[in-house]
């Protein structure tokens, strides 16, 4: 495309030769005037001129009275022939131009010029402005006073308009061309004359003013490692006289590089000859940066996804699979599947069984976060997800596996639940004498009343008090073997079967057994539980670990006199972390503990007892956290210590 | 002396135990009288007849050990059978060197209860016995002079006659006087038998 911005606006040469030849014809005409009087061959030639319409014309009188006009004159102007000559020329002329037609006209009259030549705008009868150029000749008389005057109108509004567009598009091509980087240029082929827009320069950082373009000296301008790239491909392209694109790197003089992006085709005449080359060039410099860094962030995101150790993909939101890294290839490709060829197929047909379904559905619709923890038969395997909505409107997983994990946590549970039950059997073993006791007493009665119905047989009158004794022996019978049975209970393994348990009954249960230790011990116990209070829990566990309590404030008061020794045990519902909660306390006016061991209280092994284990409060503390409750202790005021354990209470219970 | 009904005195905290224990005792022939603690038997009063305490070592409050070495400090010399649920050795030893009749772990054959009650008992007339004779002797004590209960004390550590008036400061024959006035007044027939009467009586030369 050529360039026309730089060009004056103007008439094009041939419409200036053919107006100047007019005025010229006009000249000969006067001159022959003047010399021969009115020759009849010039006055018909003029006024063959003066018919043929091809230009506007007038004859006027030296008061600026029009005489004649042809047709073409009253069309430019828009009036009736009638009308035109009732009008002067100057009332008809725009007023800004006015003054300058003046000036040349009275210089006439002064007889200075014999004519003149101007741009001039005329007020046509509907209003409109008239551009025109317009030449004005004198005729004299012999004596060299004014005869009359011919003037020459060309009608040039329409052209002008055109020019003003051309000139507007090229302004607003040009200003496109610099937002958009765009240049334009244009290679003539047989001359090798180079014309390049004003945006190319700008791209090549050159100054249009003191660099000429030109073919191959731009070649200077393209990087080194592009140059024989692009002479290849432009001349090639050439010689096959076909279009081309082109992608190099430009060096400007400054040292700076821009990314041009450059289209070219030919250009044939009418005969199919190639005249030239044109061609738009863009600067990508800015897009390609910012393509760079989409790609290295995009580099950055695969790099991490691919060096982290979970298993990562993410899905669209009509759950196709769109991207698996190398961790998560490997789990499709172990279920048996090409991850390759999972891309863009939906999750659901691949995988019609997924655990956690209901939560990948809720991360997609209600675009929260889930985590979740499975066992994925199919794998064999327990998986951490954590599942995020992601930007795209679908979501993204992580995934990790946790076999391991989770079988040493139940490992641990599993030793947990075996050292609670060594605890357990440990702690049978130091309450043996309180346990026979306790059975002994009822079979000590059942011997004795059975001896004494021995005695009684046969003996006249002795029937009630057989009667009495019998009695007694089924209650003590009774008795011995509702001992039994809560002491196998605690003896036995823990089922880790939760129910729902009256809080007084447990502390009851535990002090049939603790009973005989704490009267020993000179210890009374106090209790106060409300026969409402529950608590889910597995039974064993729970007396196991109130047992431990109430075994530990006895033993704590050893040392204090007899008269000091009380317990109290207290139920009362509460609260944990704000939720309700059901908290049981148990209260020793004992030596306490220092400070210095209140942190240590439910280590394992730590004990301060000189037989002690040290594994009664730590086991006691993961019991009552497996209930999801705390178990804590504090020092009293006035010494001892009270222990509390809290759970959270039970909601469906009255 | 005439012989009076014995009674036997059951402490036990388990009312169950304590009640057929009473029957059984009772069945056998005894007078009975029950208590469920230690301190609630001290609180009463012990009949003036020959008596035997049944009593369970582990009893809240006082136990059974306790009152024992409480009835012993006080010159109560009931005799205890003992009774529990579980024995041990140290605690069984404790109590038999501290005078105790028998160590019964329950439960226990009617046989050896009612043989250890009928010892306690037996032991509990003896007791009786020599406390009463004891008392007579005692009386007999009182009547003797000061000054001859000075020569009964070295009649009876064995010092001839001629040293104990030197020791006196006395006549031999004093001394004699003494002596034959003392072996009247203790009903004394021989030596022998004034040196074991000195004895009971704890009387040191």
């Amino acid at each position: 495309m050529r360039d026309r911005s730089k060009k004056k606006i103007a008439v094009p040469k041939r419409v200036r030769r053919r107006l100047k030849a007019i005025s010229t014809q006009a000249n000969l005409i006067a001159r022959h005037r003047r010399r021969e009087q009115g020759p009849e061959k010039s006055e018909a030639r003029f006024r063959s001129y003066f018919e043929l319409g091809l230009i506007g014309m007038a004859m006027t009188s030296p008061t600026k009275g029009i005489v004649e006009v042809n047709d073409e004159l009253c069309r430019i102007l828009g009036y009736e022939r009638r009308e035109l000559l009732k009008k002067s020329w100057a009332e008809m002329t725009h007023p800004d131009d006015l003054a300058a037609d003046l000036a040349q006209f009275d210089r006439v009259i002064a007889g200075e010029i014999d004519g003149y030549t101007m741009d001039k705008r005329w007020i046509r009868k509907d209003g409109q402005i008239i551009d025109s150029i317009m030449a004005a000749r004198c005729l004299r008389r012999a004596d060299g006073s004014l005869d009359y005057f011919v003037g020459f109108v060309l009608d040039t509004t329409e052209r002008k308009r055109a020019e003003e567009k051309l000139r507007r598009s090229e302004i607003l091509l040009a200003e496109g061309q610099r937002l958009s980087h765009t240049a334009s240029w244009a290679w003539n082929v047989s001359t090798g004359e180079v014309y390049w827009s004003a945006e190319l320069f700008r791209i090549y950082g050159l100054d249009p003013k003191r660099v000429k373009p030109g073919y191959p000296s731009v070649l200077i301008y393209i990087h080194p490692e592009d140059r024989s790239r692009v002479q290849k491909t432009f001349e090639d392209a050439v010689r096959a006289q076909r279009e081309y694109e082109l992608a190099y790197r430009v060096v400007r003089p400054n040292g700076m590089i821009r990314h041009v992006s450059n289209v070219a085709q030919p250009v044939f005449d009418q005969a199919g000859i190639l005249t030239e080359y044109v061609g738009t060039a863009m600067d990508i410099t800015e897009r390609k940066e910012a393509e760079e860094a989409v790609r290295k962030a995009h580099e950055r995101v695969d790099l991490i996804l691919e060096s982290i150790s979970d298993q990562f993909l993410s899905l669209s939101k009509d759950w196709r699979f769109t991207y698996f890294n190398q961790h998560a290839a490997a789990q499709m490709r172990r279920l048996g599947k090409d991850p390759k060829r999972l891309i863009g197929k939906v999750l659901w047909e691949e995988f019609p069984e997924v655990p956690n379904e209901a939560n990948l559905r809720r991360v997609m619709s209600e675009r929260i976060a889930i985590s979740d923890e499975l066992y994925y038969a199919p794998l064999g395997e327990w998986l951490a997800n954590h599942m995020y909505p992601s930007e795209d409107g679908g979501l993204v997983t992580f995934q990790r596996y946790i076999t391991a994990r989770k079988r040493t946590e139940e490992k641990l549970k599993q030793t947990e639940a075996e050292l609670a039950h060594a605890q357990r059997v440990t702690t049978m073993g130091e309450m043996a004498a309180s346990i026979a006791h306790e059975i002994n007493q009822p079979l000590g009665a059942i011997v004795n009343n059975g001896n004494v119905c021995l005695q009684l047989v046969g003996v006249p009158n002795s029937e009630q008090k057989k009667r009495e004794a019998l009695l007694d022996i089924v209650h003590d019978a009774n008795r011995a073997s509702a001992i039994i049975a809560r002491i196998r209970g605690l003896t036995k393994r823990s089922t880790s079967e939760k129910t729902l348990l009256s809080v007084k009954e447990l502390i009851d249960d535990v002090l049939v057994m603790a009973n005989r230790a704490a009267t020993n011990a000179g210890v009374k116990v106090t209790t106060s539980v409300p026969d409402s209070l529950r608590v889910a829990g597995e039974r064993i566990q729970l007396q196991q670990m109130l047992l431990n309590l109430v075994m530990n404030a006895i033993e704590a008061m050893s040392n204090v006199e007899v008269a000091k020794r009380t317990m109290i045990i207290r139920g009362n519902p509460g609260e944990l972390e704000k939720n309700p909660a059901v908290i049981v306390s148990v209260r020793d006016n004992g030596l306490g503990f220092s400070s210095e061991n209140a942190n240590r209280l439910f280590e394992p092994f730590f004990t301060t007892k000189p037989n002690g284990m040290g594994m009664g409060l730590g086991i006691s503390r993961s019991i009552v956290e497996s209930h999801g409750g705390r178990l804590w202790a504090k020092r009293n005021a006035r010494g001892g210590a009270t222990f509390y354990c809290a759970w959270p209470a039970e909601k469906n219970v009255a | 002396m005439i012989q009076v009904d014995p009674i036997v005195i059951v402490v036990d905290d388990d009312p169950s135990f304590l009640r057929s224990t009473e029957r059984l005792i009772r069945t056998a022939g005894f007078n009975v009288k029950t208590f469920t603690s230690a301190e609630k038997f001290l609180r009463g009063t012990l009949p003036d007849v020959p008596a035997c305490l049944v009593l369970d070592v582990r009893l809240p409050g006082w136990s059974g050990l306790d009152l024992q070495r409480q009835l012993a400090h006080v010159g109560l010399r009931v005799p205890i059978i003992f009774m529990t649920g579980h024995g041990d050795i140290p605690m069984s030893v404790q109590a038999m060197k501290a005078g105790a009749v028998e160590f019964l772990t329950k439960p226990f054959h009617k046989r050896d209860l009612l043989t250890a009650i009928e010892e306690a008992i037996e032991r509990a007339r003896v007791s009786r016995k020599e406390q009463a004779k004891l008392g007579e002797l005692r009386s007999r004590y009182q009547s003797l002079t000061r000054r001859q209960r000075e020569v009964m004390a070295h009649v009876v550590a064995g010092m001839p006659n001629k040293r104990i008036a030197s020791e006196l400061g006395t006549t031999e024959q004093t001394i004699k006087f003494h002596r034959g006035h003392i072996m009247q007044k203790m009903l004394a027939r021989s030596l022998a038998e004034l040196v074991r009467t000195a004895a009971a009586l704890g009387i040191d030369s």
